[in-house]
């Protein structure tokens, strides 16, 4: 992957470690990364809680072609865009933080509870998580 | 009237010991244990509960292997619901018996499946051998044999789940309120 010609680009990013860090864009630069560098295919996307609010999604991306992995890292608040439109994969991964962690994926229609109950309150995997719900005293 | 009702006790109680059909239900790892006991080394047939049912409504015997989560509960409040008298239930593990490595700091885990259905047997360790589930499954065949058809009413009564008093068959509104969430 040519990397001069990536950043002249997308002026807003930089190589730390092996992950490549964008600040905005996500959704521009997961599809341009696809469409020119064949990058086809979503391996999953990991959600860390920062603790001051922010949360960080890493999208690993695997090329068929070349064998490789790609890193993409963003820091995001409560929402950002869904992938779901150029990685259809993406549908499932998002859900899954959704429930876990509370990020609004905008442009993804399936976000509600996969793993927690309906009707849970609170998103559990959050650093600032409190289990303080009335209904659940029964399993004290 | 005390040599009848103790023959049909004897009768009874030796055909219910000696045929308990265990319902399918193994939530985690413990359950490979129990597919353990069933293979041919260790041989759950010589108790004569080698028939393990996938409807509850032929089985007498709820061996839950395996942790309870919140969003399991309820199926499990159903399934020991649906199973007819008389039934019997082994708390196999840690985790069913109080929770275990997950009773302190999980969000998602049941303390206990006491506090949703009632338990005859409890069999702890992480998870039990073959060997502790055939001695549960010998305990609770000395336990029935105990029983007598004149204590019939009280047995029934404690083999009533204690978030199920009023209710017959569960609805989603009933998992609602007494279970806390779906």
């Amino acid at each position: 992957m040519n990397w001069a010609e990536f950043q002249n680009i997308f002026s807003d990013c930089r190589l730390y470690g092996d992950k490549i860090v964008i600040n905005s864009n996500l959704l521009k630069t997961v599809d341009f990364i696809k469409t020119n560098y064949h990058f086809d295919m979503l391996k999953e996307i990991i959600a860390t809680d920062n603790g001051d609010g922010s949360f960080e999604l890493i999208y690993r991306l695997f090329s068929p072609d070349d064998e490789e992995d790609l890193l993409l890292s963003i820091n995001v608040k409560d929402e950002t865009e869904s992938v779901s439109s150029v990685f259809e994969s993406a549908v499932a991964d998002e859900k899954e933080i959704y429930d876990l962690f509370g990020i609004k994926f905008i442009g993804n229609t399936e976000l509600k509870r996969l793993y927690m109950p309906e009707g849970w309150v609170g998103h559990p995997l959050r650093k600032d998580y409190q289990e303080n719900d009335e209904r659940l005293k029964w399993n004290e | 009237m005390n040599i009848i009702v103790t023959s049909i006790d004897y009768i009874l109680n030796w055909s219910r010991a000696n045929s308990l059909w265990p319902l399918t239900f193994a939530t985690s790892c413990c359950g490979i244990e129990m597919m353990q006991t069933v293979a041919s080394n260790n041989d759950i047939a010589r108790f004569g509960s080698e028939v393990f049912r996938g409807s509850p409504r032929q089985a007498d015997l709820l061996i839950c292997a395996g942790t309870i989560t919140h969003k399991m509960a309820p199926a499990l409040l159903r399934l020991y619901e649906q199973m007819p008298e008389p039934k019997y239930v082994i708390a196999m593990g840690a985790c069913t018996c109080g929770g275990g490595m997950f009773a302190q700091t999980s969000y998602s885990v049941i303390k206990g499946i006491d506090k949703i259905i009632p338990v005859d047997i409890y069999l702890p360790m992480c998870p039990p051998k073959p060997e502790s589930l055939l001695d549960a499954i010998r305990k609770l065949q000395s336990n029935i044999k105990k029983e007598s058809i004149l204590e019939r009413k009280s047995f029934t009564n404690k083999h009533s789940s204690p978030l199920s008093e009023s209710c017959g068959l569960l609805t989603d509104e009933f998992n609602v309120t007494k279970l806390g969430v779906l």
